[in-house]
């Protein structure tokens, strides 16, 4: 028994290994004087960061990323917090299709759900940009949105909402007294995975951006494409860090524990 | 409509196949005290939940104060439910949870304050405003949910098991206290229990249930005195029965042949000669030894067991035919009781004991 677990745990630090030592490494050169990526690292600096900070595209692209996240996730977290409540509330014929149907950006790939926007918009005549590109954000955003708040609404014990309305609260008040605050921890929990997802998306945005739309993945590709810098491997650990950091707040929120 | 404040009238419920209420009728005076009572399962829950608005009867209507209540939403109804299960709010204070019921209905924040410092006072929970639901004891919760809903002066007040989780002192005293309320309020109180003693206490009409049927509506002295079920004789109380057909009957009396025992007993209703019945005889009411063999009922038996209980002793007796009867007897005076082995006899008239014909099936 104790070798099986010894030979677990360390099959599971292997895979660690290989998940994060490119990410480890990416960091660590983020802070390397060495303008070329060598190793191990002689000496450390962080002039790549204030130079990526001071160069003018690369925070253009920061706020232009930021600002699509933002409204991605927020369009995301309403549209996938109202389906929630229909399919965990309600029981339909066309349920599971339609919960199968939300959930499909997850499982399709994403060129396939990009080049699917793209010709649906060449169809309206619509040009790529912004628009098209929230577009897509909020598609692989939804179904994490859906799946937290689902969860959370199969843990809600609906005699509390019974009570608020034996007390004499009709259905909106209960849902903004009661209801609303009880699942909240999932709706911020799913709209911080869907802000992650559209913030390190690529190829999304890569495929429906049109020229004028630069995002952070998208500007860092086109830097490496022309002449490499290690000011890449500092904007790369600045996502690395916001991104990990929400998704642990996010699994935070959701694993909050419920009281009774 | 004046004085009736809830009615039911033909009220059945069906959950798919389950029919959880069957074709029940009932109607409670204003101001009254009534507890249904029954076993787990029996349609109890339900019931509150038809009149509280968060069950739709399948068939029927409920009235409250002489109106229709079918297409009364549960936030309009004048009504308010201790639930089963309380459905506190976990993520409001104890104040707060409260406090709800008069905020919805837009009191001033003084006037809250007021009502709800007066609730805390009567559930004895002084100083746990500021606590969240999590950090209270079961009893504490118990409390703090029938304050929620009585700070609001229902109509008609809804509680479902409302004192099962507390200890039998602080159970006693919020009997007391709802009594009190019952009394100075006039609320109408529909109380749920499946407790007999409670419901015998507290109610001035009880409905006995049973498999979502009302066995038995009454006052608590009718129910026991005049069980007109065997299912309420043997639920309200202890009892012995004696199962049998009838052999003779005519000028309000009947002979019940029951095992080769003949039991006479009065009979109020009509029977007929040859009908299955049962006699019950509460077991304070069966004399035993000195006197007992000048009643109109007397058998010989042999004490089988002895069980002191202060106040009464209860004694096993088997008769003749090998069954037994229990008795109970009050320990007026110091122990004159029967050891067991003791030959002795027991004996009760005809009206201590209740005939209850059976219903065609
Ligand atoms: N929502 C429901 N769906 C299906 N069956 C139900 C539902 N609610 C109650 N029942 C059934 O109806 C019957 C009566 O239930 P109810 O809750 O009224 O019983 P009760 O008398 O309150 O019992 P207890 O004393 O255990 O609380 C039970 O057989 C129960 O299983
Ligand atoms: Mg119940």
């Amino acid at each position: 028994m104790r070798l099986e677990r010894f030979v677990l745990r360390l099959w599971a630090g292997l895979v660690y290994l290989f998940l994060f030592t490119p990410i480890f490494a990416v960091v660590l050169m983020s802070f390397s004087t060495s303008k070329y990526s060598t190793f191990p690292v002689r000496s450390w600096t962080a002039k790549w960061y204030s130079e990526a900070f001071g160069d003018e595209k690369i925070v253009a692209a920061l706020q232009t990323s930021l600002l699509i996240s933002i409204v991605a996730a927020l369009i995301a977290t309403l549209v996938g917090t109202l389906a929630a409540m229909g399919f965990v509330r309600n029981s339909f014929r066309s349920r599971e299709i339609m919960r199968a149907f939300f959930l499909s950006p997850l499982i399709i790939p994403e060129i396939i759900t990009g080049i699917a926007l793209l010709s649906f918009a060449t169809l309206l005549s619509v040009q790529g940009g912004m628009i098209l590109v929230i577009i897509g954000h909020v598609l692989i955003g939804l179904p994490f949105v859906l799946t937290v708040v689902s969860a959370r609404l199969y843990g809600f014990d609906r005699s509390l909402e019974e009570a608020a309305m034996d007390l004499g609260a009709d259905e909106v008040t209960t849902f903004r007294k009661i209801t609303l605050p009880l699942i909240m921890p999932g709706i911020a929990g799913g709209a911080l995975l869907a802000f992650t997802v559209s913030f390190d998306n690529f190829l999304i945005t890569y495929l429906l951006a049109g020229s004028e739309v630069m995002t952070i993945p998208v500007h860092i590709y086109s830097m490496i494409r022309f002449e490499f810098t290690p000011k890449i491997h500092a904007i790369s650990t600045v996502i690395i860090f916001v991104s990990v950091s929400l998704i642990l707040v996010s699994q935070l929120l959701a694993g909050e524990r419920r009281q009774t | 409509m004046g004085d009736i404040d809830v009615e039911l009238r033909g009220v059945t419920k069906r959950f798919g196949s389950v029919t959880a209420v069957d074709n029940v009728s009932f109607h409670i005076k204003k101001g009254e005290f009534f507890s249904l009572l029954g076993p787990s399962g029996c349609g109890k829950t339900t019931i509150l939940r038809m009149v509280s608005g968060f069950e739709t009867p399948t068939e029927g209507v409920i009235e409250i104060g002489g109106e229709d209540m079918s297409r009364r939403v549960p936030f309009k109804r004048p009504t308010n439910l201790v639930f089963q299960h309380l459905a506190l709010f976990p993520h409001l204070t104890v104040y707060k949870n409260i406090a709800f019921g008069l905020e919805m209905k837009g009191f001033s924040k003084s006037e809250i304050r007021k009502r709800v410092d007066e609730m805390f006072d009567l559930i004895q929970l002084q100083g746990y405003a500021e606590r969240k639901i999590s950090q209270l004891s079961g009893g504490q919760k118990q409390r703090i949910a029938i304050a929620r809903a009585l700070v609001n002066h229902p109509t008609v007040l809804l509680l479902d098991e409302p004192l099962g989780a507390l200890d039998l002192k602080l159970r006693e005293q919020m009997q007391l206290e709802l009594k009190r309320i019952q009394r100075e309020v006039g609320t109408t109180f529909v109380y749920v229990t499946h407790d007999q003693k409670e419901a015998i206490t507290m109610s001035n009409s009880i409905a006995v249930m049973n498999n979502g049927i009302v066995e038995q509506i009454g006052d608590a002295g009718e129910i026991y005195e005049n069980p007109r079920t065997v299912f309420v004789a043997n639920f309200i109380g202890e009892t012995n029965l004696f199962d049998g057909t009838v052999s003779s009957n005519g000028n309000g009396a009947a002979t019940v042949d029951c095992a080769g025992l003949a039991v006479k007993v009065a009979a109020n209703g009509p029977v007929m000669d040859g009908q299955r019945a049962s006699v019950s005889v509460r077991p304070e009411k069966i004399r035993i030894g000195a006197g007992s063999d000048t009643l109109t009922n007397s058998y010989e038996g042999v004490v089988e067991d002895v069980v002191y209980q202060g106040s009464t002793t209860s004694y096993r007796v088997r008769l003749g035919n090998g069954r037994d009867v229990n008795v109970a007897v009050q320990n007026t005076e110091r122990s004159d009781g029967f050891s067991p082995g003791a030959a002795i006899k027991v004996g009760w008239e005809p009206e201590r004991g209740v005939l209850i014909p059976e219903h065609a099936p």
